[in-house]
């Protein structure tokens, strides 16, 4: 999805101080959520070498002496109610992961596969990261193959454009570059050499797409084939919602959301 | 040397120049810009630019090198030329490693697919570069510095650029330093068992046993082995401290790793020489590191580097860290400085600074001794964003405000003149360093992603130590002996240096008084320094313990026979005095002058610069909210605001200010006899 030569240019601050909150890969690997009370008991198999409780750092009064059965042991503990998740680390998974995605092959991957591969070794395992509650099975109902999906259905060459307002003050102006299914260049609406959008309105949203398609004719880049313009309450809600597509619906009946997805005939 | 240091700026040929430069990556930019983006350099106050070479634009293939033949872009000289046309002085970057956000950190991909030149983890593995925090777009193996074929390969990059770059030497031409590699620390994956493991490497520290110990009797001596050669010594490959007589063997790694880093700066440095780099200082680039396996005071200490510097990405609330680094910066280096001081943001950062916040940075860290920076990136190029310069060379208006203030402020006031009021050194104990470094774990690629607690990656040992070195060294503590003394400096308003025990002597006798964390050991070497600092008439306070052994815990110490319980001794001119926490405050008190500003709210920051008569006073206010305060001070003084208001406050023994939140208050000191 994310071509090695990848080119990022005239990004705007204010969108990227918007969207910065994306860009660290941890949040759609780990178990562990921001801000949760958790307890990291970390074993070699054999015995329990360390427990951390995540506020009160490393505990000694929990009398994990042995390890046993791990998903006895990890009923156990959070049975304790002291914790909002408990993990179970075996120390030699996490070295396991570390030396099968440490290979030359993996060279030939895109970042993306790259992390989806250490989140599949991290996970696909018997036992080597157990945790109670379990980890979450997506990141606010995103998931990698959704969006591998989403991107193999825009043609072979396209662009795609976010753009949220916060009131009347751009917030994100986001355009995505992408030939045969890798993102190749990403800039904002900087680029488009317009002054910023104000409204989030069919005519702004019809304004956005023609200045796109402009820029497709004068600098040779993709025509538009997915642009969504919204406010910042309709992307949030977006952002979280179970069902996205129902709440991009309710956001256009109420006019704060604008889309268009021009799609090859064969996926339509 | 046509081009030396001096301890505010570069003397050019004898001629005083700061070191306030911008970087420009030209290889990026359209070679028609390159005249007006300079233009836009010096218009926004700028005489000294900063570049990268990079390696594999420059060579594409394994022997031929674009020098603009084919690339416009790539024409390195002529965009030396036009600096010279301009003025501007400009500093270069030629690595080996580079990063820059290119692809493959500027290395040639024949290079990096050589397996000679690679470097192995712990577990076996290759070390690929997307691990610890680092997010390339391609994932590739890392070169091991420890590498002879990756010296050759070096040496044949550096027989293409140096001639170049040599054409340009000041005084006759452009270029006043030269960098020898960039952030070499294993490209971030510094944990001390990560890596490097590859056969080179472990040559390399093998080699270096036996350099330490000189033979193989000595070193079955401390560590209990029976080894008939150095060859046969495999090292630690994760923590497994049991006993005492388990140090010596993993702190002989943890120093190891030390050495490798500063030996290959040092190494490209000499490189860099012997093909006609001279007469111009060679700087090395540090992260952010200022523990082991970076040693910053040795590597400034060896020949073949000259000056370095410590890069500095910060976010508003991060102010501590910028206070602690430049700090840290003053009390150890010969010239503060920041390679890399942020300047916008690489392009997977998670949050851009916004001008506000690049000053309350910038400021912050000139308050507490920045001398010379290189604003990376003052002009904005692909996978950057927030520079006061765009790449078509035209301005962010909302940066480009703040640079053009700043220019204007620091000429005219020549603030790299100024010294700050400062008398006290704390000295970190970098053993206490080395040791949590030997305790370290789970020291594998990616588990950073986890969202793991920093406790689960430390070892217990239980080795019936007196003092608890462990938490001496976790500065995230403000209940140990060093967090107590950090927070009684900043509650008497008293400002320091910060150094560790391995400053030279030279750095260490300008401070009357110092403060030195210390426990149950400490390198017999820097006993001995610290003592010859007390015999010449300083004045050391140190604590929890005082060290009793060397760090393996097998040799007696010198400190300890000095005192045998908490107290004070008189030595030669000076005085040890072994102090407790909890008498520190009352120590900083009796010991320390007081300080000649105040404020009463705790939460502002102040600095006092001086040159000569002229003082300059910083007040800055590091919180989320607006504070109104009362600043003290000892008789009737003027305060001429010089940023952030230009009104005058005037008051005999106090006045009223308030500071916005994230915000930063110069005033030029006017005393009342001058009113």
């Amino acid at each position: 999805m994310i071509d090695p030569d990848w080119s990022l240019i005239d990004l705007d601050p204010r969108t990227w101080r918007a969207i910065g909150r994306f860009f660290d890969p941890s949040q759609y690997i780990r178990a562990a959520q921001p801000g949760e009370h958790g307890l990291f008991v970390l074993h070699d198999g054999t015995r329990i070498l360390r427990a951390v409780d995540s506020q009160t750092g490393v505990r000694y009064d929990l009398a994990l002496d042995a390890l046993g059965d791990r998903q006895a042991l990890l009923e156990r503990v959070y049975a304790r109610g002291e914790w909002q998740r408990v993990h179970l680390i075996d120390k030699r998974h996490l070295a396991e992961v570390a030396r099968t995605s440490q290979a030359m092959t993996r060279r030939d991957l895109t970042l993306d596969q790259y992390y989806h591969m250490v989140y599949q070794l991290l996970w696909n395992n018997d036992g080597g990261y157990l945790c109670l509650p379990p980890r979450p099975a997506s990141w606010n109902g995103w998931t990698y193959m959704g969006i591998r999906a989403f991107v193999a259905q825009l043609p072979d060459a396209a662009t795609v454009a976010l753009g949220v307002l916060d009131g009347d003050e751009l917030m994100i102006g986001l355009i995505l570059e992408l030939r045969g299914g890798l993102i190749r260049v990403v800039t904002t609406f900087e680029a488009l050499g317009e002054p910023a959008l104000v409204a989030v309105s069919s005519a702004a949203f019809e304004h956005l797409w023609s200045l796109l398609e402009q820029r497709s004719s004068v600098v040779g880049s993709p025509p538009p084939a997915a642009v969504l313009l919204c406010t910042k309450a309709a992307f949030e809600t977006w952002l979280t919602a179970d069902d996205k597509h129902a709440a991009l619906e309710r956001a256009a009946q109420s006019g704060t959301a604008y889309w268009r997805l021009q799609l090859p005939e064969a996926v339509c | 040397m046509s081009v030396t240091l001096t301890s505010n700026s570069l003397a050019i040929d004898g001629r005083e120049v700061p070191v306030y430069s911008g970087a420009v990556h030209y290889w990026r930019l359209e070679r028609a810009r390159w005249q007006l983006i300079l233009d836009q350099v010096a218009a926004l106050g700028f005489g000294m630019v900063e570049t990268y070479i990079p390696w594999s634009i420059h060579e594409t293939a394994p022997g031929d090198y674009d020098w603009g033949q084919h690339d416009q872009r790539k024409d390195v000289e002529a965009f030396m030329r036009l600096c010279e046309e301009r003025g501007l002085w400009l500093m270069v970057r030629p690595g080996p490693l580079i990063n820059a956000e290119l692809t493959d950190f500027g290395l040639p991909e024949w290079v990096l697919l050589d397996p000679a030149v690679q470097s192995r983890t712990a577990v076996g593995s290759l070390h690929l570069d997307a691990a610890w925090g680092l997010h390339p777009p391609r994932p590739f193996p890392v070169p091991s510095y420890a590498s002879e074929a990756f010296y050759r390969y070096v040496g044949g990059w550096y027989d293409a650029v140096c001639p170049i770059i040599a054409r340009h030497l000041a005084p006759h031409g452009c270029i006043v330093a030269v960098q020898s590699d960039n952030e070499t620390c294993y490209l971030f994956h510094d944990q001390t068992y990560a890596t490097d493991y590859s056969d080179d490497s472990l040559a390399l520290y093998r080699h270096f046993l036996a350099e330490r110990h000189g033979d193989i009797a000595a070193l079955n001596a401390a560590y209990g082995s029976q080894y008939s050669d150095f060859a046969e010594v495999e090292p630690p490959r994760d923590c497994a401290i049991n006993l005492r007589a388990d140090l010596a063997w993993h702190l002989d790694w943890v120093t190891y790793k030390e050495h490798q880093i500063t030996w290959s700066v040092a190494r490209c440095g000499g490189m860099l020489r012997e093909r006609g780099i001279v007469g111009v200082p060679i700087f090395h680039d540090i992260a952010f590191q200022q523990r082991s396996p970076l040693d910053v005071a040795r590597m400034e200490a060896d020949p073949m580097i000259d000056w370095v510097g410590m890069n500095m990405y910060r976010n508003k609330e991060d102010y501590a860290h910028v206070v602690e680094q430049m700090r840290f910066l003053a009390g150890s280096t010969r010239l503060p400085f920041v390679p890399e001081l942020g300047c916008g943001i690489w392009s997977h950062h998670p949050l851009t600074p916004t001008p506000a916040e690049q000053e309350l940075i910038t400021l912050g860290a000139l308050m507490h001794g920045l001398k010379a920076f290189n604003l990376y990136m003052l002009v904005e190029r692909e996978r950057w964003q927030g520079s006061p310069i765009t790449r078509h060379g035209t301005l962010r208006p909302e940066y480009a405000a703040f640079y053009r203030r700043l220019t204007t402020f620091l000429h005219n006031y020549q603030l790299w003149r100024f010294e700050r009021d400062r008398a006290i050194l704390v000295l970190r104990s970098y053993d206490v360093g080395r040791y949590a470094a030997a305790a370290a774990t789970l020291n594998y690629a990616h588990a950073d992603l986890y969202g793991l607690p920093r406790e689960l990656f430390t070892t217990e040992i239980e080795l019936d130590l007196t003092w608890d070195a462990l938490a001496e060294a976790d500065e995230h503590r403000d209940d140990t002996w060093f967090g107590v003394l950090r927070q009684s400096l900043r509650a008497g308003a008293l400002d320091y240096d910060l150094a560790d025990t391995h400053i030279g002597d030279e750095h260490l006798a300008r401070y009357p008084l110092a403060f030195l964390q210390a426990v149950d050991f400490m390198e017999l070497a820097d006993q001995r320094r610290v003592l010859d600092y007390v015999e010449a008439g300083g004045t050391l306070v140190i604590g929890p313990g005082l060290p009793y052994a060397d760090p393996t815990l097998k040799r007696p110490g010198l400190l300890h026979r000095l005192l045998s319980s908490p107290g004070t001794s008189v030595i030669g001119r000076g005085r040890l005095i072994w102090a407790e926490a909890a008498q520190l405050p009352a120590l900083l008190d009796a010991l320390a002058p007081p300080a000649e500003f105040r404020c009463d709210d705790p939460a502002i920051d102040l600095a006092v610069l001086r040159n000569a008569e002229r003082i300059l006073l910083f007040a800055a206010n590091p919180t989320d909210t607006a504070r109104t305060t009362s600043l003290s001070f000892n008789r009737r003084r003027r305060l001429r605001g010089s940023w952030g208001m230009s009104e005058t406050l005037d008051g005999d023994g106090a006045v009223s200010l308030t500071i916005e939140p994230y915000g930063v208050r110069i005033w030029e000191v006017i005393s009342g006899d001058d009113q």
